[in-house]
């Protein structure tokens, strides 16, 4: 291993170790801390390799930062917008300060990255997603994946502004067996807001260790930085997807069945019939001739 | 205005107005986040990314087809994004000058073989979607050229055709039963005994069926040679295999869709799939059997009955049997209101699908059940028009003693 690898991989432990034993109070957060931190640092290492340092951020003092939640369209194709209001008090000149949404979507839907890069030119957010995305499978045969929304802030009188539109879809479902629900639901759970200042000012205190997170400083960005986990955690949306139901079976493998076969029992009717009129149409004709 | 233009100036002007399309395509796509670009489109040109980056095209997720089609679009990476859509329209084009030959061919006066290419140069279906982007073209083309080339005896250049045809879609292949059994002793002019046994199976081997048989295989097993010693194993499962095991559950037009979500994941799923496959085959081979003498005729049921008989079909594959409609119109006998009817039907048909598609996709709507009724409406009617159309079909073989029959459209 390259030295310069090791000193990262140590950095990145020491700071799992120390997020480790402060905070032990919540297990529950802690154990959300750890596993993001690691597959974060398993996704630097995969993609951006070798690191010299790690850029650090400034904490400024945390007021109430509000994250807002909603859940757009209807159907199997849903627009999740998440707003994110920080006070001006936060993030004021001399100090310059980006966000990253880390989002754990879960197996039952998927975002396509194809469609995001579109949006981009219009205004959306650019996205890494931590592996790689199968839009294609259904839902039991899927896993949760993680994805980094990059967006710019945006400046507002009453502080800042952050709305950013995922666009994602859901996937489709197993069958509801006899008796059970006639639709599944997908719970999309809350993101990690994370922030990352630089700059001089009297507004910063010290960084709490346990908030710290590596990760890329911008989508197209080769370089790591240090991001802080801002508290504010929103609700988690509940998405309703329609099931086939067993209870059809039934009627629908018979009358397929039934429609095929029919079908299939006409047009060959039809086609040798046809064909044995041609046939005798062309016996008489050679016998006229 | 039609008899006026020579068949040349149609042709030019059926690529002009997909020009505008493609120009107006660009347009939509830098102003609005609804793309006119179809998806795929998309997908091929990553895939020609990856290939100019030295790496295979199918690491582009979603990637179906032959590398070929990824090798033939690299001037999108090189020169412009639009090269392929140029090349897919004036593919479009050359179907269409094919079909106005194959019509000429077999006898049908001017007049009436530009009507009925126009019905394909000028019909917006067709427009649309190859200056959307869409590969079919490609492979329509080479499926009227191998008709062409067929009815001029050119065994070779119709063979050669024909495998490239099936590399680039399996559909095709359904043809070549009776592309087999045409090449007979009317195609080849030159009369063989029937008599004994041995004399039988003799008189299935000629210089033509040789020729079509080797030349068509050969040309296949060197392209998909090639293409399984540049990207391996993966081209096989992505190219081929993924088409010929599909089990896609998401629902779409097949009468089979609902019937195979439902028994998914179940020890019923195997013998579902194979009961699923039974029709197919069987119609397939009696229509093979039955119809093959009127060779674009037969294509056109048996493309018909594969699409309508699958288990996944999407709107693109009415494409494939649509661009042989033209070539058959002359035979039919068939009055201007049950045409319109059965057209209606047809799309009536789809209209009565699409809604609680819509429901399902875009609301939510636990609509399966209707999604099904309307899948299985949809494939009555199919099954209705095929009906019609074969009675309303006056069969004419296309060879007798080695030369090609001209229809005679006035004694039916």
């Amino acid at each position: 291993m390259p030295p310069t690898l090791a000193c990262f991989s140590l950095l990145c432990a020491a700071i799992l170790l120390v997020g480790g034993c402060t905070g032990m109070a919540n297990t529950g957060a802690t154990d959300h801390a750890a596993e993001l931190t690691t597959s974060l640092i398993e996704f630097i290492v995969k993609t951006k390799g070798r690191q010299e340092r790690i850029i650090q951020t400034v904490c400024p003092r945390l007021s109430d930062v509000l994250v807002n939640r909603t859940a757009q369209n209807q159907g199997f194709h849903r627009d999740v917008l998440t707003e994110v209001s920080l006070p001006v008090a936060m993030a004021t000149p001399p100090m310059l300060c980006r966000l990253l949404l880390v989002e754990t979507v879960p197996a039952g839907m998927y975002v396509d990255l194809h469609q995001v890069a579109f949006r981009t030119d219009f205004g959306g957010p650019k996205i890494l997603a931590l592996r790689d995305i199968d839009v294609e499978q259904t839902a039991h045969q899927s896993t949760q994946h993680r994805l980094l929304l990059y967006s710019p802030l945006q400046q507002s009188p009453q502080g800042f502004t952050w709305r950013v539109v995922l666009p994602v879809h859901l996937r489709y479902h197993r069958w509801a067996g006899q008796g059970e629900d006639t639709s599944a639901t997908v719970r999309l759970k809350g993101p990690d807001v994370l922030i990352h200042c630089e700059g001089d000012s009297q507004a910063a205190t010290r960084c709490e260790e346990s908030r710290l997170f590596p990760a890329p400083c911008a989508a197209d960005s080769q370089e790591v930085c240090l991001w802080q986990l801002i508290s504010g955690k929103a609700e988690p949306l509940l998405f309703q997807v329609p099931l086939g139901q067993q209870s059809h079976a039934g009627l629908v493998i018979t009358g397929t069945i039934a429609a095929a076969v029919v079908g299939s029992v006409l047009i060959l009717a039809t086609a040798r019939r046809t064909r044995r009129e041609a046939h005798r149409k062309k016996d008489s004709k050679n016998k006229k001739e | 205005m039609i008899q006026t233009l020579n068949v040349e100036c149609l042709c030019l002007l059926a690529l002009a107005l997909r020009l505008i399309l493609i120009a107006y395509g660009e347009w939509q796509d830098h102003t609005m986040l609804v793309k006119y670009t179809d998806v795929d489109y998309y997908v091929f040109t990553d895939a020609a990314q990856y290939i100019t980056n030295g790496q295979s095209p199918y690491n582009r997720a979603t990637y179906r087809y032959t590398p070929l089609l990824a090798w033939m679009l690299m001037p999108n990476v090189y020169l412009s994004p639009v090269f392929g859509k140029l090349l897919f329209v004036l593919s479009d084009v050359i179907a269409g000058y094919f079909m106005h030959q194959i019509l000429l061919l077999r006898g049908v006066d001017g007049k009436t073989s530009k009507v009925c290419s126009s019905v394909w140069l000028f019909n917006p279906i067709a427009m649309t979607v190859s200056s959307r982007g869409n590969a079919e073209s490609i492979t329509i083309m080479l499926v009227l050229g191998t008709l062409y080339f067929i009815m001029k005896k050119c065994t070779k250049t119709a063979a050669f055709l024909y495998a490239t045809a099936v590399h680039f879609r399996i559909y095709p292949a359904t043809y070549c039963l009776s592309l087999f059994l045409l090449l007979d002793e009317d195609y080849t002019g030159i009369k063989q005994p029937t008599k004994r046994t041995l004399n039988f199976i003799r008189s299935f081997i000629n210089p033509s069926r040789v020729q079509l048989v080797f030349v068509s295989t050969m040309t296949f097993i060197s392209l998909t040679v090639l293409c399984y010693i540049m990207y391996g194993q993966e081209f096989v499962e992505e190219t081929y295999l993924y088409h010929l095991t599909r089990r896609d559950i998401r629902h779409n037009f097949s009468v089979y869709f609902y019937m195979l979500y439902l028994t998914s994941e179940s020890r019923w799923s195997f013998v579902v799939g194979v009961v699923t496959f039974l029709p197919q085959v069987v119609l397939l081979v009696a229509v093979s059997c039955w119809l093959y003498r009127d060779l674009p005729f037969c294509c056109f049921v048996q493309t018909f009955l594969f699409v309508t008989f699958n288990k996944v079909c999407t709107s693109q594959y009415f494409l494939w049997y649509l661009s042989l409609l033209p070539v058959i119109l002359p035979t039919l006998k068939l009055k201007v209101q049950d045409a319109i009817t059965m057209a209606t039907l047809w799309f009536l048909g789809q209209a009565l699908w699409l809604l609680p598609a819509y429901y399902l996709e875009f609301q939510g709507q636990n609509t399966f059940l209707y999604i099904w009724a309307a899948g299985i409406l949809f494939f009555a009617i199919n099954v209705w028009i095929l009906i019609k159309l074969l009675y309303a079909h006056v069969h004419k073989p296309m060879f007798s003693k080695g030369k090609l029959v001209k229809w005679n459209l006035k004694d039916k």
